[in-house]
């Protein structure tokens, strides 16, 4: 025999729900959003729901690393790639703000000596030996260099000779190599010699002016400069005299010089190729 | 063991069953998406529990589970108790009355519910607000609850088999 379905409870069951559905909405509707029994099912529920919760982020980290390493893992990778390409630009940004200093100086000299003409060269390696002082850089011939052409700052400091060039590179002996000498004159008085290198060291900075006559009259910081050769023009500053001796040979004197490049830091070097002789 | 302490512990096993439906349903499937679809697990859950404790019984349980639903916070509001209650209370008298309690016989049933809990829903969500309700996804969620609401039909039926007398 088949059930009755509305029975006398089922009956009391279905006017139950409309009357508590009608009930609850009314009172969301009059208490702005919170059902009659929402606090006591809520915190009853709280701790099973932290519980749950819980295990359910331990499940999550669990399955992202069971099926998404690989994809983690490669995200990773585009992020350390993005990182050190951001790293080389801010790199190249540093670099290309000091090489905007050193040409913003390199114009002020270009405007003081028109006739020069510059070739601007980075260094790519140094001499490591302890009794050298060179350098190379990687413009040679192509460039239009040679053997003897000098070296300067953007400053307009000389920093040292090109002593070896090839196809593609030269190398420049600087002002401190004892190998170097370069003939040069005390801007003030005229008097002429020939710098070196010194290599003391207790201080590398310092050069060597020697061949000065004895009668000479030297101060302290006269500037000493080129004296000019075909392949370089007279006049750039070598360094500022810091002491006068007379030599061991008691025939002359010689003055210690303090270099006006300063080679610490040095990364760009501006190499003369042409300039007019008779300026 | 006597008939009213079976009586109370199948009732303990289905509160448990449905604190743990309730916790799954709300702190799981609440973030989880299946391919964008939500799952719906309560109603399942009243099916399985009245096709096997009958209409009376089972339509008690629907009111309470539509009541603990609703108070859950749910967002499907008042219309809960209702749907539940009036499910429970169907699909009870249909197994007691005209169905075998048998699986596809269940996951008819849950289509049904589901079908009818979700279309209350979405129309007085449509009638009474003007939320735009994706209609359209709506018999893929169902259909996907009902699948994943599975294992609730042997549980419901373990359950009952423990209270049985």
């Amino acid at each position: 025999m088949k059930k009755k379905l509305l029975t006398s409870k089922v009956k009391i069951l279905l006017v139950a729900a409309v009357v508590l559905a009608i009930l609850t909405t009314v009172i969301v509707a009059v208490t702005g959003g919170v059902t009659p029994g929402q606090n006591l099912v809520g915190t009853i529920l709280s701790p099973f729901r932290s519980a749950v919760a819980a295990i359910d982020r331990q499940a999550v980290n669990f399955y992202n690393y069971l099926f998404s390493y690989e994809s983690l893992q490669a995200e990773n990778e585009e992020l350390k790639r993005q990182i050190l390409s951001m790293e080389k630009d801010v790199q190249d940004a540093h670099e290309f703000q000091r090489e905007n200093q050193r040409l913003k100086a390199l114009l002020g000299l270009s405007e003081e000596h028109e006739d020069y003409v510059f070739s601007p060269a980075y260094i790519i390696s140094w001499d490591s030996s302890s009794y050298r002082s060179t350098f190379t850089i990687a413009k040679g011939t192509n460039y239009g260099l040679e053997a003897g052409m000098c070296a300067v700052t953007e400053h307009g400091q000389v920093v040292g000779l090109i002593t070896e060039v090839g196809a593609n590179w030269a190398t420049i002996t600087t002002i401190h190599d004892t190998n170097l000498e370069i003939s040069a004159s005390i801007a003030s008085s005229g008097h002429t010699g020939v710098v070196q290198g010194t290599y003391q060291s207790e201080d590398t900075n310092l050069l060597r002016m020697n061949y000065l006559p004895t009668e000479a009259v030297i101060r302290n910081d006269d500037q000493v400069v080129t004296t000019g050769s075909t392949l370089y023009p007279r006049g750039l500053l070598l360094g500022y005299i810091t002491n006068v001796v007379q030599d061991e040979a008691g025939v002359g004197k010689y003055a210690a010089l303090r270099a006006s490049c300063e080679l610490d830091g040095l990364e760009q070097v501006f190499i003369i190729t042409n300039y007019n002789e008779t300026a | 063991m006597s008939r009213t302490n079976k009586q109370l512990l199948m009732w303990a096993l289905y509160a448990l069953l449905a604190l743990a439906v309730c916790l799954l349903q709300t702190v799981v499937l609440s973030h989880v998406r299946f391919h964008r679809f939500p799952i719906h697990l309560m109603p399942v859950l009243v099916v399985a529990c009245a096709m096997f404790t009958g209409h009376e019984q089972g339509g008690l349980f629907g009111l309470v589970m539509g009541f603990v639903w609703c108070s859950a916070g749910s967002g499907e509001g008042a219309v809960s108790i209702l749907t539940f209650t009036v499910c429970a209370v169907l699909v009870g008298w249909l197994c007691d009355a005209v169905f075998p309690r048998t699986l596809p016989v269940y996951l008819i049933l849950c289509l049904g519910a589901l079908v009818f809990h979700q279309g209350a829903v979405w129309v007085l969500s449509v009638y009474l607000s003007s939320a735009a309700v994706p209609w359209k996804t709506l018999p893929l969620d169902l259909l996907l609850s009902v699948c994943v609401g599975l294992p609730l039909f042997p549980a419901a039926a373990a359950i009952r088999k423990a209270g049985a007398d």
